[in-house]
Protein backbone atom coordinates (compact mmCIF):
# COMPACT_ATOMS: atom_id res chain seq x y z
CA UNK A 1 0.00 0.00 0.00
CA UNK A 2 2.97 1.99 0.84
CA UNK A 3 4.52 1.48 -2.48
CA UNK A 4 1.37 2.38 -4.29
CA UNK A 5 0.88 5.82 -2.22
CA UNK A 6 4.67 6.46 -3.41
CA UNK A 7 3.72 5.80 -6.76
CA UNK A 8 0.81 8.15 -6.76
CA UNK A 9 3.24 11.06 -5.31
CA UNK A 10 5.28 10.70 -7.84
CA UNK A 11 2.53 10.61 -10.56
CA UNK A 12 1.32 13.83 -8.80
CA UNK A 13 4.45 15.96 -8.89
CA UNK A 14 4.72 14.30 -12.62
CA UNK A 15 1.43 16.47 -13.73
CA UNK A 16 1.93 19.06 -12.02
CA UNK A 17 5.74 19.50 -13.57
CA UNK A 18 3.55 18.53 -17.50
CA UNK A 19 2.53 21.89 -18.25
CA UNK A 20 5.46 23.89 -17.42
CA UNK A 21 7.78 21.48 -19.33
CA UNK A 22 5.28 21.38 -22.97
CA UNK A 23 5.31 25.25 -22.86
CA UNK A 24 8.92 25.13 -23.94
CA UNK A 25 10.52 27.75 -26.19
CA UNK A 26 9.23 26.40 -29.43
CA UNK A 27 5.71 27.05 -27.85
CA UNK A 28 6.61 30.38 -27.42
CA UNK A 29 7.95 30.93 -30.49
CA UNK A 30 4.72 30.19 -32.27
CA UNK A 31 2.76 31.90 -30.27
CA UNK A 32 5.25 35.14 -30.38
CA UNK A 33 5.34 34.73 -34.36
CA UNK A 34 1.38 34.61 -34.43
CA UNK A 35 1.51 37.67 -32.19
CA UNK A 36 4.10 39.52 -34.69
CA UNK A 37 1.24 38.62 -37.55
CA UNK A 38 -0.70 40.35 -36.07
CA UNK A 39 1.30 43.25 -35.51
CA UNK A 40 2.62 43.47 -38.60
CA UNK A 41 -0.73 43.46 -40.03
CA UNK A 42 -2.68 45.80 -37.21
CA UNK A 43 0.48 47.62 -38.85
CA UNK A 44 -0.64 48.14 -42.56
CA UNK A 45 -2.68 50.48 -44.23
CA UNK A 46 -6.36 50.76 -43.35
CA UNK A 47 -6.60 46.97 -41.42
CA UNK A 48 -6.79 48.48 -37.35
CA UNK A 49 -9.46 50.95 -39.22
CA UNK A 50 -11.44 48.04 -41.41
CA UNK A 51 -10.02 44.77 -39.52
CA UNK A 52 -9.84 45.40 -36.09
CA UNK A 53 -13.02 43.19 -35.33
CA UNK A 54 -10.69 40.47 -37.01
CA UNK A 55 -7.57 41.48 -35.28
CA UNK A 56 -8.83 41.55 -32.05
CA UNK A 57 -10.40 38.20 -32.49
CA UNK A 58 -7.27 36.82 -33.68
CA UNK A 59 -5.15 38.12 -30.37
CA UNK A 60 -8.00 36.68 -28.22
CA UNK A 61 -7.56 33.11 -29.86
CA UNK A 62 -3.66 33.21 -29.17
CA UNK A 63 -4.27 32.42 -25.31
CA UNK A 64 -6.04 29.19 -26.93
CA UNK A 65 -2.93 28.42 -29.23
CA UNK A 66 -0.94 28.57 -26.12
CA UNK A 67 -3.01 26.49 -24.04
CA UNK A 68 -3.32 23.80 -27.41
CA UNK A 69 0.55 24.15 -28.00
CA UNK A 70 1.05 23.11 -24.57
CA UNK A 71 -0.53 19.52 -24.96
CA UNK A 72 -1.21 20.06 -28.49
CA UNK A 73 -1.50 15.59 -29.02
CA UNK A 74 -4.43 15.64 -31.39
CA UNK A 75 -3.24 18.70 -34.02
CA UNK A 76 -6.22 21.28 -32.31
CA UNK A 77 -3.50 23.94 -32.28
CA UNK A 78 -2.95 23.70 -36.15
CA UNK A 79 -6.50 23.84 -36.44
CA UNK A 80 -6.31 27.48 -34.26
CA UNK A 81 -3.37 28.40 -36.06
CA UNK A 82 -5.76 28.07 -39.20
CA UNK A 83 -8.44 29.92 -37.41
CA UNK A 84 -6.05 32.99 -36.51
CA UNK A 85 -4.32 33.35 -40.10
CA UNK A 86 -7.72 33.29 -41.62
CA UNK A 87 -8.84 36.22 -39.13
CA UNK A 88 -5.59 38.44 -40.18
CA UNK A 89 -6.47 37.65 -44.30
CA UNK A 90 -9.67 38.82 -43.38
CA UNK A 91 -8.57 41.79 -41.43
CA UNK A 92 -6.66 43.07 -44.58
CA UNK A 93 -9.14 41.40 -47.16
CA UNK A 94 -11.54 44.12 -45.34
CA UNK A 95 -9.27 47.14 -45.24
CA UNK A 96 -8.79 45.85 -48.90
CA UNK A 97 -12.19 45.85 -49.61
CA UNK A 98 -12.73 49.21 -47.92
CA UNK A 99 -9.70 50.81 -50.28
CA UNK A 100 -11.21 49.43 -53.37
CA UNK A 101 -14.39 51.16 -52.59
CA UNK A 102 -12.57 54.61 -52.45
CA UNK A 103 -10.79 53.59 -55.78
CA UNK A 104 -13.97 52.36 -57.54
CA UNK A 105 -15.77 55.52 -56.54
CA UNK A 106 -13.05 57.70 -57.48
CA UNK A 107 -13.23 55.74 -61.02
CA UNK A 108 -16.13 56.07 -61.28
CA UNK A 109 -16.10 59.74 -60.32
CA UNK A 110 -13.73 60.44 -63.00
CA UNK A 111 -15.43 58.15 -65.93
CA UNK A 112 -18.49 60.47 -65.23
CA UNK A 113 -15.93 63.45 -65.62
CA UNK A 114 -14.89 62.01 -68.73
CA UNK A 115 -18.26 61.39 -70.20
CA UNK A 116 -19.88 65.13 -69.32
CA UNK A 117 -16.54 66.15 -70.85
CA UNK A 118 -17.48 64.13 -74.35
CA UNK A 119 -20.77 64.61 -74.14
CA UNK A 120 -19.75 68.62 -74.04
CA UNK A 121 -17.41 68.27 -76.67
CA UNK A 122 -19.99 66.37 -78.94
CA UNK A 123 -22.76 69.13 -77.85
CA UNK A 124 -20.57 71.72 -79.48
CA UNK A 125 -19.32 69.70 -82.68
CA UNK A 126 -22.92 69.46 -83.25
CA UNK A 127 -23.35 73.19 -82.54
CA UNK A 128 -20.66 74.27 -85.32
CA UNK A 129 -22.05 71.75 -87.64
CA UNK A 130 -25.49 73.13 -87.00
CA UNK A 131 -23.99 76.34 -87.48
CA UNK A 132 -21.41 75.35 -90.78
CA UNK A 133 -24.48 73.98 -91.86
CA UNK A 134 -26.51 77.16 -91.93
CA UNK A 135 -23.71 78.59 -93.13
CA UNK A 136 -23.59 76.51 -95.99
CA UNK A 137 -27.50 76.74 -96.94
CA UNK A 138 -27.50 80.34 -96.50
CA UNK A 139 -24.40 80.43 -99.29
CA UNK A 140 -26.19 78.04 -101.11
CA UNK A 141 -29.30 80.16 -101.44
CA UNK A 142 -27.44 83.07 -102.23
CA UNK A 143 -25.83 81.18 -104.92
CA UNK A 144 -28.69 80.12 -106.46
CA UNK A 145 -30.45 83.73 -106.24
CA UNK A 146 -27.08 84.78 -107.87
CA UNK A 147 -27.74 82.13 -110.60
CA UNK A 148 -30.81 82.36 -110.98
CA UNK A 149 -30.24 86.54 -111.42
CA UNK A 150 -27.69 85.79 -114.82
CA UNK A 151 -31.23 84.46 -116.75
CA UNK A 152 -29.38 81.73 -118.68
CA UNK A 153 -30.29 81.13 -121.70
CA UNK A 154 -31.14 77.77 -123.04
CA UNK A 155 -28.47 76.53 -126.12
CA UNK A 156 -28.47 73.32 -127.55
CA UNK A 157 -24.25 73.22 -125.78
CA UNK A 158 -26.47 74.04 -122.43
CA UNK A 159 -27.41 76.82 -119.84
CA UNK A 160 -25.82 79.87 -121.63
CA UNK A 161 -24.64 83.33 -119.80
CA UNK A 162 -24.49 86.29 -122.46
CA UNK A 163 -21.64 88.83 -121.69
CA UNK A 164 -21.95 91.71 -123.36
CA UNK A 165 -19.04 93.75 -124.96
CA UNK A 166 -19.94 96.08 -121.85
CA UNK A 167 -17.70 94.09 -119.91
CA UNK A 168 -14.43 94.65 -121.94
CA UNK A 169 -12.23 97.97 -123.18
CA UNK A 170 -13.37 99.07 -126.57
CA UNK A 171 -11.57 97.19 -129.20
CA UNK A 172 -9.63 95.42 -125.96
CA UNK A 173 -9.74 91.30 -124.61
CA UNK A 174 -9.46 93.26 -120.92
CA UNK A 175 -11.88 92.62 -118.68
CA UNK A 176 -13.37 95.86 -117.03
CA UNK A 177 -12.98 96.05 -112.91
CA UNK A 178 -16.74 95.40 -112.22
CA UNK A 179 -17.09 92.67 -114.86
CA UNK A 180 -14.28 90.10 -112.92
CA UNK A 181 -17.30 90.44 -110.08
CA UNK A 182 -19.88 89.33 -111.82
CA UNK A 183 -18.37 86.46 -112.68
CA UNK A 184 -17.77 85.67 -109.19
CA UNK A 185 -21.56 83.40 -108.47
CA UNK A 186 -20.71 81.36 -111.82
CA UNK A 187 -17.16 80.32 -110.13
CA UNK A 188 -18.39 79.40 -107.17
CA UNK A 189 -21.33 77.43 -108.95
CA UNK A 190 -18.76 75.82 -110.95
CA UNK A 191 -16.50 74.99 -107.53
CA UNK A 192 -19.68 73.44 -105.42
CA UNK A 193 -20.25 71.33 -108.91
CA UNK A 194 -17.10 70.23 -110.13
CA UNK A 195 -18.47 67.84 -112.35
CA UNK A 196 -19.83 70.56 -114.81
CA UNK A 197 -17.46 71.42 -117.80
CA UNK A 198 -17.58 75.24 -119.23
CA UNK A 199 -17.05 76.44 -122.66
CA UNK A 200 -16.89 80.10 -123.82
CA UNK A 201 -17.18 81.60 -126.68
CA UNK A 202 -16.08 84.90 -128.16
CA UNK A 203 -17.74 86.75 -131.00
CA UNK A 204 -17.30 90.33 -132.76
CA UNK A 205 -19.30 92.30 -135.21
CA UNK A 206 -18.41 92.55 -138.75
CA UNK A 207 -16.27 96.33 -138.43
CA UNK A 208 -12.78 95.46 -138.91
CA UNK A 209 -10.50 92.26 -140.21
CA UNK A 210 -12.19 88.92 -140.22
CA UNK A 211 -8.13 88.09 -138.89
CA UNK A 212 -8.52 91.32 -136.23
CA UNK A 213 -11.68 90.49 -135.13
CA UNK A 214 -10.83 86.65 -134.90
CA UNK A 215 -7.74 87.49 -133.09
CA UNK A 216 -10.31 90.07 -130.82
CA UNK A 217 -12.42 87.35 -130.45
CA UNK A 218 -10.59 84.49 -128.91
CA UNK A 219 -8.81 86.73 -127.01
CA UNK A 220 -11.92 87.55 -125.12
CA UNK A 221 -12.41 84.27 -124.65
CA UNK A 222 -9.21 83.50 -123.05
CA UNK A 223 -9.78 86.65 -120.88
CA UNK A 224 -12.90 85.13 -119.40
CA UNK A 225 -10.63 81.50 -119.20
CA UNK A 226 -8.23 83.38 -117.59
CA UNK A 227 -10.61 85.01 -114.59
CA UNK A 228 -12.68 81.90 -113.81
CA UNK A 229 -9.24 79.89 -113.72
CA UNK A 230 -8.13 82.81 -111.50
CA UNK A 231 -11.23 81.99 -109.14
CA UNK A 232 -10.63 78.88 -108.52
CA UNK A 233 -12.03 76.51 -111.08
CA UNK A 234 -9.35 74.48 -113.02
CA UNK A 235 -8.40 75.04 -116.41
CA UNK A 236 -8.89 71.87 -117.90
CA UNK A 237 -12.62 72.17 -117.33
CA UNK A 238 -12.81 75.32 -119.43
CA UNK A 239 -12.59 75.28 -123.31
CA UNK A 240 -12.16 78.79 -124.84
CA UNK A 241 -12.95 79.41 -128.82
CA UNK A 242 -12.95 82.71 -130.62
CA UNK A 243 -15.33 82.94 -133.43
CA UNK A 244 -14.32 86.31 -134.75
CA UNK A 245 -17.63 87.57 -136.85
CA UNK A 246 -19.00 84.37 -138.14
CA UNK A 247 -21.49 83.85 -135.61
CA UNK A 248 -23.59 86.97 -135.53
CA UNK A 249 -26.99 87.19 -133.25
CA UNK A 250 -28.25 90.57 -134.82
CA UNK A 251 -28.17 92.89 -137.79
CA UNK A 252 -24.19 94.26 -138.50
CA UNK A 253 -25.61 97.18 -140.42
CA UNK A 254 -26.92 99.13 -137.61
CA UNK A 255 -25.16 99.76 -134.04
CA UNK A 256 -27.89 98.29 -131.88
CA UNK A 257 -27.20 94.60 -134.38
CA UNK A 258 -23.90 95.29 -133.76
CA UNK A 259 -23.81 95.86 -129.89
CA UNK A 260 -25.36 92.62 -129.84
CA UNK A 261 -22.88 90.48 -131.88
CA UNK A 262 -20.28 92.07 -129.80
CA UNK A 263 -20.26 89.22 -127.05
CA UNK A 264 -18.96 86.13 -124.95
CA UNK A 265 -20.69 83.11 -124.05
CA UNK A 266 -20.38 81.01 -121.15
CA UNK A 267 -21.94 77.88 -121.43
CA UNK A 268 -22.42 75.42 -118.70
CA UNK A 269 -22.18 72.64 -120.80
CA UNK A 270 -25.27 69.69 -120.51
CA UNK A 271 -27.07 72.15 -118.18
CA UNK A 272 -30.99 73.32 -118.61
CA UNK A 273 -30.90 77.13 -117.98
CA UNK A 274 -34.85 76.58 -116.93
CA UNK A 275 -33.07 74.35 -113.36
CA UNK A 276 -31.80 77.97 -112.58
CA UNK A 277 -34.22 80.28 -113.50
CA UNK A 278 -36.69 77.97 -111.38
CA UNK A 279 -34.30 78.15 -108.12
CA UNK A 280 -36.10 79.61 -105.43
CA UNK B 1 -4.11 11.53 9.08
CA UNK B 2 -0.83 10.82 7.51
CA UNK B 3 -3.02 8.09 5.36
CA UNK B 4 -5.37 10.76 4.97
CA UNK B 5 -2.88 13.20 2.79
CA UNK B 6 -1.56 10.40 1.35
CA UNK B 7 -4.82 9.69 -0.18
CA UNK B 8 -5.84 13.39 -1.21
CA UNK B 9 -2.51 13.59 -3.05
CA UNK B 10 -3.63 10.23 -4.81
CA UNK B 11 -6.58 11.73 -5.74
CA UNK B 12 -5.72 14.91 -6.62
CA UNK B 13 -2.57 13.42 -8.85
CA UNK B 14 -5.85 10.89 -10.59
CA UNK B 15 -7.12 14.27 -11.48
CA UNK B 16 -3.98 15.96 -12.90
CA UNK B 17 -3.51 13.54 -15.14
CA UNK B 18 -7.27 12.96 -16.70
CA UNK B 19 -8.09 16.72 -16.70
CA UNK B 20 -6.10 17.37 -20.43
CA UNK B 21 -7.49 14.36 -22.27
CA UNK B 22 -11.46 14.81 -20.61
CA UNK B 23 -14.32 16.50 -22.26
CA UNK B 24 -15.84 18.83 -19.84
CA UNK B 25 -19.76 18.27 -20.02
CA UNK B 26 -20.65 21.46 -21.52
CA UNK B 27 -17.97 20.62 -24.68
CA UNK B 28 -20.72 19.31 -26.77
CA UNK B 29 -22.64 21.71 -26.57
CA UNK B 30 -19.58 23.85 -27.53
CA UNK B 31 -18.86 22.44 -30.52
CA UNK B 32 -22.22 21.80 -31.63
CA UNK B 33 -23.12 25.39 -31.57
CA UNK B 34 -20.15 26.47 -33.30
CA UNK B 35 -20.50 23.74 -36.14
CA UNK B 36 -24.27 25.01 -36.66
CA UNK B 37 -22.48 28.61 -37.02
CA UNK B 38 -20.17 28.08 -38.89
CA UNK B 39 -22.64 25.90 -41.07
CA UNK B 40 -25.34 28.94 -41.05
CA UNK B 41 -22.48 30.82 -42.28
CA UNK B 42 -21.34 28.80 -45.11
CA UNK B 43 -25.14 28.65 -46.37
CA UNK B 44 -25.69 32.08 -46.23
CA UNK B 45 -22.21 32.57 -48.43
CA UNK B 46 -23.43 30.10 -51.06
CA UNK B 47 -26.53 31.30 -51.25
CA UNK B 48 -24.85 34.63 -51.84
CA UNK B 49 -22.97 33.49 -54.94
CA UNK B 50 -19.80 34.07 -52.55
CA UNK B 51 -18.77 30.26 -54.38
CA UNK B 52 -18.45 32.17 -57.54
CA UNK B 53 -15.55 34.57 -57.02
CA UNK B 54 -13.66 33.21 -53.68
CA UNK B 55 -14.55 29.18 -54.64
CA UNK B 56 -11.35 28.43 -52.82
CA UNK B 57 -11.57 29.93 -49.89
CA UNK B 58 -15.29 28.84 -49.94
CA UNK B 59 -14.33 25.22 -50.43
CA UNK B 60 -11.18 25.31 -47.70
CA UNK B 61 -13.97 26.47 -45.07
CA UNK B 62 -16.43 23.00 -46.32
CA UNK B 63 -13.74 20.63 -45.55
CA UNK B 64 -12.55 22.25 -42.29
CA UNK B 65 -15.79 21.92 -41.54
CA UNK B 66 -16.19 18.43 -42.81
CA UNK B 67 -13.86 17.59 -40.38
CA UNK B 68 -15.10 19.11 -37.09
CA UNK B 69 -18.39 17.28 -38.20
CA UNK B 70 -16.07 13.95 -38.01
CA UNK B 71 -14.25 15.08 -34.51
CA UNK B 72 -17.56 15.53 -33.29
CA UNK B 73 -19.21 12.21 -34.40
CA UNK B 74 -16.49 10.93 -32.91
CA UNK B 75 -16.83 12.38 -29.34
CA UNK B 76 -13.92 14.42 -30.36
CA UNK B 77 -15.59 17.75 -29.00
CA UNK B 78 -12.97 19.72 -28.19
CA UNK B 79 -11.16 19.53 -31.44
CA UNK B 80 -14.08 19.86 -33.42
CA UNK B 81 -15.02 22.88 -31.63
CA UNK B 82 -11.39 24.63 -32.85
CA UNK B 83 -11.60 23.22 -36.30
CA UNK B 84 -15.45 24.42 -36.21
CA UNK B 85 -14.02 28.26 -35.67
CA UNK B 86 -11.54 27.84 -37.82
CA UNK B 87 -14.59 26.80 -40.49
CA UNK B 88 -16.21 29.81 -39.47
CA UNK B 89 -13.11 31.88 -39.95
CA UNK B 90 -12.68 30.77 -43.23
CA UNK B 91 -16.29 31.75 -44.10
CA UNK B 92 -15.74 35.04 -43.19
CA UNK B 93 -12.67 34.78 -45.13
CA UNK B 94 -14.53 33.73 -48.31
CA UNK B 95 -17.40 36.33 -48.22
CA UNK B 96 -14.64 39.07 -47.29
CA UNK B 97 -12.65 37.71 -50.71
CA UNK B 98 -15.46 36.80 -53.13
CA UNK B 99 -16.36 40.82 -51.95
CA UNK B 100 -12.55 42.31 -53.00
CA UNK B 101 -12.70 40.71 -56.36
CA UNK B 102 -16.06 41.92 -56.76
CA UNK B 103 -15.00 44.72 -56.72
CA UNK B 104 -11.27 44.60 -58.22
CA UNK B 105 -13.54 43.39 -61.48
CA UNK B 106 -15.38 46.42 -61.42
CA UNK B 107 -12.45 49.06 -60.86
CA UNK B 108 -10.94 47.62 -64.03
CA UNK B 109 -14.17 47.72 -66.21
CA UNK B 110 -15.33 51.26 -64.71
CA UNK B 111 -11.33 52.51 -65.57
CA UNK B 112 -11.81 50.92 -68.72
CA UNK B 113 -14.84 52.76 -69.95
Amino acid sequence: MKKFMFGLAAATMLAGAAAPVLADKTDRLVTDEYREKIAVARAEPGVAQYGAVYLDRASDRIAKLDKKLDNDKSGQAQAVAGEIDALIETARTRARIAMLKQDVEQAKAQATARTSEKLADAQAAAAQAQADATAARSEADRLKAEMRDYQLKQTQLGATLVLQDVVFETGKADLKPGAAQRLQPMAQYLQANPQVKVRIDGHTDAQGSDSYNQRLSEARAQAVRTALAGMGVAGERITAVGHGEADPVADNRNAAGRQQNRRVEVTLVGQQAASFAALR
Amino acid sequence: MKNLLWMGLAAASLSALAMPGTAWAGDEDDARVAIAAAKAKLDAAEKAGVGGNAGDVLNRSRSVLEDANAKFRKDEDRHALVLAREADALADLASATAEMRALESERAKVAVN
